[in-house]
Formats: C-alpha cells, structure tokens, sequence
C-alpha cells in the first residue's frame, strides 16, 4: 500500500468522524453529556500523543498525567494569577512543559523501557505532592479556581458547547500530524527502534535523539490537552492529575490498540464516560471497571481496533493501521 | 542541629518503616525474578492483609497467632489467584501487557475490598500491648520491635528457603534461566504461582506490621506499594539482597528527611530518590547493569 | 592495495576479562577478509568496535582516512560502513520491504517537523526509497516477498534480509556476523554465491565466521584471532597451514582453545 492510499484512507476516516463531531450536538444538548464529550477531546488529544511514544516508539510513560497536570496548572496560575493571556498561558505553558519532559527524558531514556516506567511514575508522584504543597501557589489540595476561559475571535468560550468546537477541532486536528509522523521514514524509525535499538543504530538511526523527541512531543500533546483543561473547568486540583490518571491514559491507549491512532481514540471514547456510567453502580463501580480492564487486556491484548482490524482482513477487507503487524510482538530485545 | 537522641528516634522510625518496605520490596523481586513482571498489585496485598487480619481478629474472633497465619495464607491466596487467573489466561505474553493486567488486577482487588470493608479508616490493634521503651532517649514502642524482629525472621525464612530448600533452588534457577529450569523437568508455571503466592503473603505481613502503627483503609498500601517499589529500585530492582538494603536505607533516608529537612514533603523523598538513583545509577545498590545501552 | 578499513593497537575489557588485546588489522576495498578463530576470541567485539557500538579502552581506527572511533554506532553507515547482526535483528512488526528501507534511513534528510507536516518532497523521497529498497532485495533474490511480514520469513530468507538490509544504502563495506551460522549446506552455498557476488560488485566485505570451508572458499584474505590477538594473517591458505591456528583449534599439545 502507497503512502497516500494510506494517507487517502486515514482522511476517508477522518471526515466522517468530523461530521460525526460537527453534527452530534444537535442530538446532545445535555450539559452533562457535552461535558463527557469534552472530556473525551481532551484525552484523546493526551492520547494521540501517548499512542506514538508507546505505540510506535514502544516506550510506557506513566507520568502523562503529570504533563497533563503541568499543563493545566502552568497556564492556569499564569492566566490567573499573573493575567497572561489565555492564549499565550497555554503556549507558556506547553514550552515549560517541553523542557521538563528534556531535563526527564535525556537521563531516562537512554536506559531500557522498564526504567522509564518507573520514572515516569516517580515524576508523577513528585509533580502531585508539589502541586498539593505549594499551597499558596497553586491552591494545595483545594485546587486552584478562577481560571479565565479561552477566546476565539473574541468570542468567549465559556459554555459547554462552544468549548466543544475547540476541544473537538484540536483533538482532530493533532491527529494528522501524529498521523503523518507515523506514516513517514520518522515513523519506521521509531517502529524499528521499537523492535531491535541496536539494528536500528546499525541502519542510521539516531535512536536516542529520536526518544527523547517522541518523548518531548507526547509530553507537548498532553500539555495542550491541559491547558484547554484549565481554561474549560476554570478550576484544576491536584487529585485530577494522579497517577490513576496516568494509568488511566496508557489504558486508553491499551484498550483501543497500541500504535494505532485509530485506537487510541476508540480507547478515549470508551474509558472516559465509563467511570460516569459506571457512577450508578457505586459501590460495584471499581470492580466492574478493573473487570472490564482485565477482560480486554487478557483476551483482547491487540485492542478493540486491532480486534476490528483482525476481524476486517479475515474477511478480506483492507487494514487501517501502518502496515502489518500479524505476528505477535517479538520478545524484546532487552528481555534476558 | 538535632540531639543525638532525637536523631536515633527518627533512625529507629526510619528503621521500622524500612522493614516494611524491605517486606514490599522483597515481594516486588520475587516476582520480578519469576516472570520480569512489575506487579502494580503488591501495595494491595499489604491492604489485604491487614483488612483480613482485621475480620479475622474482630468478626471471628480468632487469637492472634491463628489470625495472623490466615491473613498471610489468604493474601497468600489471592497472590496465587492473581497469577493463576488475571495473568496466565492471558492472550499476550508483551510484557506491558502483563504489567497493566496487574494494573488491572488491583484496581479489581482495590474495589473488591472497598465493597467488602468500606472506606473508612479502621484501626488494627499493635501485636502486643504497647509499653513505650526508653532506649538512650528515644522512645520505641513493642510494635517497632515487633516489625523488626518478624522481618529479620522473614529474610531468615526466604534465605534459608532459597538457599537450602530444592524448592527454593528451583525458584533461583527459573529467575535464571527459565527455558533451562523448564527443560531440567522444573514446573515453571507452579514455581511462578508459588512467586505470587510468597508475593502476597510478603505484601500481607507488611501490611499487618505496619498499619498498627499508620491505619487501616482499603487504600493504606497504595502509597506504601509505590515507595516499596523505589525501595527495590533503590536496592537493586531483582536483586534480593538489594530489596532488604534498598528498603532499610529509604526507611532511613525519608525519615531523616522528614526529620532533618521538611516533614510537608516527606512523601516526595522516595520518589526523589527514586528518579536520582535511575539518573546517576540505574543498577541501584546492588544490581547488575542489565538493561543498560 | 587499498585498504579501506584500517584498525591499529585496538584493545577492549570488559570487567576483568581481556576481549582485544592490541589488535592491528586492515581490510581492503572489493576483497573479503575474514575473522576466524574459536568462541571468545573476540571476533564479534572488534566488529562492535569498529561499528560504534563499543568503546575500546585504546587503539585507532579509520574507514577511508575518517577516524571511527569517536563516532556514536547511528553515524557510522554514513560512512559508507554496514554491518548485520550474528541474532539477525530484524524488525519483525514490519514487512520485509520496510526492513530495507530503514536501512536506507540515512537518505532521508528530513527530520520530525518536515514529516508531522508532510512536507511534500518527502513523498518523492520515499518513493526513491523504497525503489532502491527493492532492488536490495531483488540483488538478495527476495523482491518477491516484499510484502510479507520479516517474522514470518523462513530463517535463511531473514539472513538474506539482514543482508538486503545492510546492502540498500550502497555501503563501500559490510561487516558480516556469522552470514551463515544456522544455515543448512544448501543455503550456505546461495549465501556464499551472493556474498562473491556482492564482492564483484566492488564491495569489500569483512566475514566473521565458524564455517571454514565458506571462509576458504570465499575469502580473499583471513585474519585469525585468539583470546583477543591476532595469531595469523594471511591467505586462505596460509593461515590454514600456520600452526598456531592449527593449535587453537584442534589441541596439538597445548590446552584447547588457548593461545601461546
């Protein structure tokens, strides 16, 4: 398959999900459920971004939250507390979060995947404590509140539903680059160092460069997603970017089908109303949600997309994904 | 500059919790060693232990040694039930797979034990009467005792159980070379339920020892779960002797932080350390430089 | 004479044990030379130590007069130096033809931002790629399985692959690791086929090997080495002949695997 019958093919996806979005708030008027969707755009924005560091790079970050947080807080305090302009909170925001993720990424990420796991999970604690410590900075515990909305035009975005234009226009807009970046030489790179670092080398590959970009770009993603956050809410607290959340994002990621973009947004779209819906079953609520985690982990490990995709080309219609994946992942090359 | 005896109480503090990281940490390289799994699961197994030793005391009524031995056995239990069910069946061998199926799992053991005990904070009563003991002015109490002493007698346990026992040699040498053991007739897939199994009930011990001292809630090993975890990496992730040195020394370390520096921050110190050891020394104390490019 | 690749007073350890010991040795444009001697004599290190992927604690080395050493293993095939792995190392998740053009990475100019944009020269650039990616493989005999996953090859396509790989970017030199360890007589003789061929070519190919009826066959010249020393250096057959190889090999009085 070509480049561009695949680039044609993941625009034919596109734009029926685009009219999807455009059209859908004329059935959904509920603030609530606006809210949900909202919710949604955001995470798949963090997730897009995860998707290619874990995905393709086969790097695991348990720590987006944390750069989802800073994010959020960064443009927040900025906008509120120092009255920066909204706009340029959010740009102030996603550059501080840029060289955080450098000054992380550089030491870890020279270092097997498991390491990063773990320091991603680190960070993502320090981050939390921080934000609950520097009170008066940031609000502790409380949260910090009186976060202005975003303008378009000059045009305030402070109902649900015009917040949802932006929101769903980012979350689909950063798909294409995500999507070309993994269509592109850039994208076999990174699926290579996936595979084996060391061939990759070989080949030309400036591995640790390229991990520590992919790394820095996922953090930028989800640094975005942040700020549109605080901008939407008007208030962030600490407990919103823990690492549940964290765990939450790689879960989306999981759930819809590492490395494909597809995928991640599937896995936005289905996690993050079910803990809502799941809100009835109170009590049961946990336990349901890790069942359903552990069910499709175990026996969906492809994902709900790779599932579809396995499904489509056993009946002889075409895949949506970068090409083939149909062996299962090799061991990696740092298992011993 | 603090007083020699209060610089001995934050050490003997550090020292207990220390202990209880060591256990955690202990359970983390089991299984690691079996299966190169993280399991996100171990903090929840310190909760369960002290939840069942909780029921098992108060709802039953039983005697301490008895209750005790039950809380280990059942966290015992769901350790091996988490292997045998929540990972075995599992489609994927990928090893992130694996690893947010224990997400998984304890976000399922989490709400199982919220259901069955609710969320508020329960108070498990210390193993013995608590006399304060004066030591060169600082002040101990049984329950610091206890938790060392039992710690000490649980590493004794495992070396002698990995040293001596065939059991225990055959565990060494499927963290060795699983293919090798499998061929030599060893049955890997018991061997790694039996890692799960001592897992949980490492988990459960530290669980009962420590939540006298803290509380008790269904979420208590959370955070405990995670600082074990830096324990190990700081020790040397994989690495037995590594675990015990790793636990010790961040008992210490965060309570002479906490102590010495800032207590708001307390919480931070393991993690701190956590990210300084992966930055300057990713083997930890004691560990080999597997891993590394 | 034109040497190519040139290694001079190279010594590696690793914790305490000696893997090169002041090893000197050149290779020439368009010839084979081949590394023999037993397991651990250091063959695979010196291959890592010319292709960046280990440091040597001293000793120089250059490729076409550029010095080697101080170069990280991704810059090394830009050189016009390419190597294949004794494990293979493919990338198993991609199609075969993907595998190829990853070894072609270097071409490619552009970076992250020119691809997020799809700037469009890119697209031009990777058709020339994956052109010149097929005729790599159509040179190794496997342009008809383009499209097939690398994992699922049978193991003597995926050694040709490797090769196909390290060939696409028209290096001046391969160095190959154990080309046919694995490989049944029959395949062995194709891959020594292809292997002349690519030398006629003008390819000069650096061999390390165990099969000795490949490395006399094929090689222009053989550089033996044991416990990190060069014993002998010669042609084919002066090098079988030489006793000391004789020795490391077989015995003949000294203890197997040993060295004077």
């Amino acid at each position: 398959m070509t480049p561009s019958v695949q680039a044609r093919r993941f625009m034919a996806g596109l734009f029926p999900l685009a009219a999807l979005v455009a059209v859908l708030p004329l059935w959904v008027e509920n603030p609530y459920y606006l809210n949900v969707l909202n919710l949604t755009a955001l995470h798949v924005l963090v997730v897009t971004g995860l998707n290619l560091l874990i995905g393709f790079a086969g790097q695991i970050s348990l720590g987006h939250a944390a750069f989802f947080g800073l994010g959020a807080y960064v443009s927040g305090i900025l906008s509120a507390g120092y009255g920066v302009a909204p706009w340029l909170a959010l740009l102030a925001a996603v550059g501080l979060v840029c060289l955080v993720a450098l000054a992380i990424g550089v030491p870890v990420l020279r270092l097997s995947g498991n390491y990063l796991v773990m320091a991603t999970l680190g960070f993502n604690i320090i981050v939390n404590v921080i934000l609950v410590q520097l009170e008066d900075l940031t609000g502790g515990s409380s949260g910090y509140v009186g976060i202005p909305s975003l303008s378009v035009a000059g045009v305030a975005l402070d109902t649900d539903l015009k917040f949802y234009w932006l929101a769903w226009g980012l979350a689909l807009l950063g798909l294409v680059p995500a999507r070309n970046l993994a269509h592109s030489h850039v994208g076999r790179a990174l699926r290579a160092l996936h595979d084996s670092p060391q061939a990759a080398r070989a080949c030309g590959v400036p591995v640790a460069s390229y991990k520590i970009r992919i790394f820095v770009l996922s953090a930028a993603y989800a640094a975005v997603a942040g700020a549109l956050y605080a901008h939407y809410f008007g208030i962030v607290t600490p407990k919103t970017f823990d690492i549940f959340k964290s765990v939450e994002l790689v879960t989306m990621c999981l759930v819809g089908g590492m490395g494909s973009l597809w995928g991640g947004l599937f896995g936005a779209a289905f996690l993050t109303p079910l803990p809502q819906l799941l809100h009835v079953f109170q009590e049961y609520q946990d336990v349901i949600f890790g069942g359903v985690l552990l069910l499709l982990l175990l026996f969906l490990p492809q994902g709900l997309v790779g599932w579809l995709e396995e499904t489509l080309a056993r009946r002889g219609l075409g895949g949506i994904r970068p090409p083939l994946d149909a062996q299962p992942p090799a061991p990696r090359e740092d298992a011993p | 500059m603090p007083s020699g005896s209060a610089l001995l109480q934050f050490a003997l503090s550090g020292l207990t919790t220390g202990a209880v990281y060591a256990l955690v940490a202990l359970g983390y390289t089991l299984v690691y060693n079996a299966t190169r799994v993280v399991n996100f699961a171990q903090g929840d197994f310190l909760s369960l232990g002290g939840l069942l030793m909780y029921s098992l005391l108060f709802a039953a009524g039983l005697p301490l040694a008895p209750a005790l031995l039950l809380a280990l056995a059942g966290a015992a239990l769901a350790g091996a039930g988490l292997e045998r069910l929540c990972l075995r069946p599992a489609k994927s061998r990928d090893i992130m797979v694996l690893i947010f199926l224990t997400v998984a799992a304890s976000i399922l053991l989490r709400g199982g034990m919220k259901h069955l005990w609710g969320k508020q904070a329960l108070a498990l009563p210390p193993l013995s009467r608590e006399v304060p003991i004066r030591v060169l002015g600082a002040v101990l109490t049984p329950q610091n005792l206890w938790v060392l002493g039992i710690t000490l007698a649980a590493i004794l346990g495992l070396v002698f159980f990995f040293g001596r026992t065939t059991l225990g040699k055959a565990m060494r040498a499927m963290a060795a070379n699983p293919r090798a053991a499998a061929l030599m007739g060893i049955d890997t897939r018991g061997l790694t339920t039996l890692s799960f199994a001592l897992a949980g009930g490492l988990g459960a011990l530290a669980g009962v020892l420590i939540t006298p001292l803290t509380s008790l809630s269904y979420d208590v090993g959370l955070l405990m779960g995670l600082k074990g975890f830096a324990a190990a990496v700081l020790g040397g992730y994989g690495c037995f002797a590594g675990a015990v040195a790793g636990g010790l020394g961040l008992g210490l370390l965060e309570s002479m932080g906490a102590g010495l520096l800032s207590s708001a921050y307390k919480d931070v110190i393991a993690f701190v350390v956590l990210l300084a050891v992966l930055f300057v020394r990713p083997q930890g104390l004691f560990g080999s430089r597997e891993g590394q490019r | 004479m034109n040497t190519l690749l040139a290694v001079r007073g190279l010594s590696v350890s690793f914790g305490g044990v000696v893997a090169l010991d002041n090893v000197t040795f050149s290779a020439e444009a368009g010839r084979i030379t081949s590394l023999i001697g037993p397991n651990g004599a250091g063959k695979t290190t010196l291959i890592n130590c010319v292709s960046g992927f280990v440091r040597p604690d001293r000793g120089e080395a250059d490729f076409a007069g550029r010095p080697l050493l101080d170069l990280p293993a991704h810059r090394i095939i830009g050189l016009g130096l390419a190597r294949t792995f004794q494990q293979l190392r493919m990338f198993s998740r991609m199609n075969v033809l993907e595998n190829v053009m990853v070894g072609l990475h270097g071409r490619m100019r552009r970076g992250f931002c020119a691809a997020m944009l799809r700037f469009p020269v890119l697209r031009r650039e990777e058709r020339a790629l994956a052109e010149r990616a097929m005729a790599a493989l159509a040179e190794v005999g496997l342009a008809r399985a383009a499209g097939k996953p690398a994992g699922a090859l049978p193991y003597g396509d995926q050694k040709r692959l490797a090769l196909a790989r390290a060939l696409a970017s028209d290096p001046r030199m391969v160095l190959l690791d154990e080309p046919v360890a694995g490989l049944n007589p029959a395949e062995t003789r194709e891959l020594a086929d292809l292997i002349l061929a690519v030398r006629d070519r003008g390819v000069g190919l650096v061999m390390v090997e165990h099969d000795m009826s490949l490395v006399m066959r094929v090689s222009d010249r053989v550089v033996a080495l044991c416990s990190g020393r060069t014993i002998a250096e010669g042609s084919p057959a002066e090098v079988q002949r030489h006793p000391e190889v004789a020795a490391a090999y077989l015995g003949g009085g000294k203890e197997f695997g040993l060295c004077a």
